[in-house]
């Protein structure tokens, strides 16, 4: 295992990426906090998979753009498993969809704030916990739009490319401290989040028919984003920081309609 | 163990990084064949070392730089172990260092053809027969100097810089054959070539006194290398393809005379 004797955060843990980064670190070994806001279900949910097979885990409210909340749910969970040594900032929600032209200010403000502040405030609230341990580890997860930057995502591709200037920064400050900092960027996993618009391109309404037209036969699922931060915050990954590393098979800087499969329709 | 029944051919795997992800590999259950040039005393170490430990392993020579040789490398791995779905290209040599003016084209051409048409030529030799297979993995080792292009270093910048386009175009090319690509790019690790330079540059003249000032407590080692290679051609790592990996504990592009002589406040 892993992560044995490993103590996780996992933002935004109830569902999507966030639910399989979850599990994947609790199957290696780690004890798991997972954190919500709107979607309590899912998230006992995903405590109740990781208990029966094994694990130990727990479900924590906060809201991650309120940084009182995210300090508390921190404390909680150093009061619970006596540390905190792995934080992956994760919680997230869509952007807008709109030119900058058309964006309002609140509309804009409500992106950075969910996905920037959000990652600010899992960071600062943690660092003092990681560099308390022999070893800390910090994984922001990004978007496979910071190497996209597309139209009509401003919202989205700011807070985004910020989250991979922050890992890039905070690495340095933290190298001397044991504290290992990284941001994943996912590329199309078929999360509630992605998946109108992939069904929406395709014109498919399975996964599975998706998959069959994908580079390297599939989709990019939870698992793969979750089995890269379980590597990062291993002993195998320990000397990689600072590094900004997608996940996406092999379609690079590609606009999705270049290598998403077409329906009949 | 993350690739178990796969056989993988590391080129230049007799030395240094090489033999780290030769062994590495070998741990993870893949048979593996240690390419060398020169040093067959120390290919055969490795390979020994991995018989002991219970694995599978031959040594080969090879110039990379010479396609016959290299095909006929491959024919005998695949005799050999019926297949290679694995291929590491890390074979190379230190370039010359001065600026661009003063070297030799000769010496250039070296460089070039030792990591650029090196690692093409094992690359193209193997392909076709990749494809035939469920799955491939193709990792080029460059450089953590394609993130700072240090002066005096045209002949190694133009290398590896070429091998990190290769690769990333590459990988878009095999993406439906099953093949992925992918450049894993060191930073300082401990090779004679890199203390020589070290010694030189800052008075450092061990590998622990190097060590105690790095970023985490020491340089990289290959394992570290060998880690992530291993991780990428797992199943595990089987959606990453056509990305540059760093391994630099945290320096980013810094030249190494930034942190080689400790933490120090930025900009004061």
């Amino acid at each position: 295992m892993r992560l044995e004797g490993r103590v996780a955060i996992v933002s935004g843990g109830s569902r999507g990426i966030g639910a399989g980064i979850a599990r994947c670190m609790a199957r290696e070994g780690a004890k798991v906090v997972v954190n919500y806001f709107k979607s309590p279900g899912p998230a006992a949910e995903v405590v109740a998979e990781i208990e029966a097979a094994g694990g130990t885990a727990v479900a924590i409210k906060a809201d991650v753009g309120d940084y009182g909340e995210v300090e508390s749910m921190v404390n909680e969970t150093v009061s619970r498993y006596g540390k905190l040594d792995i934080m992956v900032a994760n919680a997230g929600t869509k952007g807008h969809g709109k030119a900058l032209i058309e964006l309002t200010h609140d509309e804009f403000a409500y992106t950075i704030r969910n996905h920037l502040m959000g990652a600010f405030n899992c960071s600062r609230a943690a660092l003092p916990h990681l560099r308390n341990n022999v070893r800390g580890d910090l994984i922001l997860i990004s978007s496979r739009s910071t190497d996209m930057l597309m139209a009509n995502d401003s919202d989205y591709n700011a807070a985004k490319a910020a989250i991979d200037a922050l890992a890039k920064g905070v690495a340095k400050e933290e190298r001397y401290q044991g504290v290992r900092v990284n941001a994943v960027n996912p590329g199309l996993v078929p999360t509630d989040m992605a998946w109108g618009g992939i069904s929406r391109t395709t014109g498919m309404d399975t996964f599975e028919a998706v998959d069959k037209g994908m580079p390297l036969g599939r989709m990019v699922r939870s698992e793969d984003i979750g089995n890269l931060c379980v590597f990062l915050a291993s002993e195998e990954g320990s000397h990689i920081s600072g590094e900004v590393i997608y996940v996406r098979a092999a379609v690079g800087a590609e606009l999705p309609p270049n290598y998403l499969p077409r329906g009949e329709g | 163990m993350r690739v178990e029944g796969r056989v993988a051919l590391v080129t230049g795997g007799s030395r240094g990084i090489g033999a780290g992800i030769a062994r590495c590999m070998a741990e993870e259950g893949a048979a593996v064949v240690v390419n060398y040039v020169q040093s067959e005393r120390l290919a055969n170490e490795v390979v020994e070392g991995i018989r002991e430990g219970g694995g599978r392993a031959i040594a080969v020579q090879a110039d990379v730089g010479n396609y016959v040789q290299v095909k006929s490398m491959v024919e005998r791995s695949i005799g050999e172990f019926g297949k290679v779905d694995i291929l590491v290209n890390n074979a190379g040599i230190a370039g010359p260092s001065g600026p661009m003016a003063d070297i030799k084209p000769e010496e250039f051409e070296e460089v070039i053809n030792n990591h650029l048409v090196g690692s093409f030529n094992t690359a193209h030799c193997l392909l076709h027969h990749m494809r035939g297979l469920d799955r491939g993995d193709i990792i080029f080792i460059s450089s953590r100097q394609t993130d700072f292009f240090p002066p005096n270093s045209s002949p190694y910048n133009a290398a590896k810089a070429g091998m990190d386009g290769m690769a990333q175009g590459l990988a878009k090319e095999e993406r439906y054959n099953g093949i992925r690509v992918n450049v894993v790019a060191p930073g300082l690790v401990p090779t004679d070539i890199l203390m020589e330079e070290l010694r030189a540059t800052t008075g450092k003249d061990s590998v622990e006194e190097v060590d105690k000032v790095m970023p985490f407590g020491r340089m990289m080692r290959p394992e570290d290398i060998g880690n992530l290679c291993t991780f990428l051609a797992s199943e595990q790592g089987s959606h990453i393809s056509g990305e540059v990996i760093y391994v630099r504990g945290a320096v980013g592009g810094e030249p190494p005379s930034f942190y080689v002589n400790g933490p120090k406040p930025y900009y004061s």
